[in-house]
């Protein structure tokens, strides 16, 4: 019997990338699935799907995935011919999911609903926070400093 | 196997073309990029400097690549995992 714990996530993380001759603004509103093992954390990617990240605790798995993340954003820039082309790149990344995952994520949000999981420490969100990316060409204006959303459990 | 165990990347590479024939991958500044039948994995760690021919790979990713690949079954039963 596995004993590994699930915990749903809504991760909101802005990051800025810089490509050939164009600086974007990359916010993804997305979701992942933490599991609990002997040993330490992992964080699988729902929205995006293809990406993992783990570590010794919840944070610094978290911090191992929106790092991962941002190598692949970056890798992105790099082959990107022109700002659209890195665009298309990055809607088509948070896009792809696999259904297992999709499907674990809700089987862990309806026992957190249920009150047989909790997540002690993280902020709870009830309200459906909707899957979103957005990829803007940044005018490099002050007002473009946005605070990240961060992680929480998905309640 | 626990998430955290590893496996070498050149079994990483006879999984792939045991389960995902045809697969290609292309090495990137920050990632292995791996693509077959339409998926795309573009997060494979090149593992720690200095040992990237053979890097050791955290089952955690391994097994995220192969769900998003299509090849979950196979890839576990490859690797023994």
């Amino acid at each position: 019997m596995s004993t590994t714990m699930r915990y749903p996530l809504f991760c909101g993380f802005r990051e800025v990338v810089v490509g050939r001759k164009f600086a974007a603004g990359v916010e993804l509103n997305g979701r992942a699935l933490a599991e609990k093992e002997q040993g330490g954390w992992w964080l699988y990617g729902v929205n995006p799907g293809a990406i993992a990240g783990s570590g010794m605790d919840l944070s610094a798995a978290v911090a191992d995935f929106r790092l991962r993340l941002k190598g692949v954003l970056f890798d992105f820039a790099a082959d990107a011919d022109d700002f659209e082309c890195f665009r298309k790149e990055v809607l088509a990344f948070f896009k792809s999911s696999d259904a297992e995952t999709e499907a674990e994520w809700q089987a862990a949000r309806d026992l957190v609903r249920a009150g047989k999981v909790d997540l002690k420490g993280m902020r709870k969100e009830k309200a459906e926070r909707p899957r979103s990316a957005r990829v803007v060409l940044l005018k490099l204006a002050p007002q473009e400093n946005v605070l990240d959303k961060g992680a929480s459990l998905a309640a | 196997m626990s998430s955290f165990g590893t496996v070498g990347l050149k079994r990483i590479w006879d999984m792939l073309e045991h389960c995902a024939p045809g697969f290609e991958k292309k090495k990137t500044t920050h990632n292995w990029r791996v693509t077959w039948n339409g998926n795309c994995f573009p997060s494979l760690p090149l593992g720690p400097h200095g040992k990237r021919d053979n890097a050791e790979i955290q089952v955690g990713h391994i097994k995220k690549m192969a769900r998003t690949l299509g090849i979950y079954d196979c890839a576990l039963a490859f690797l023994d995992l």
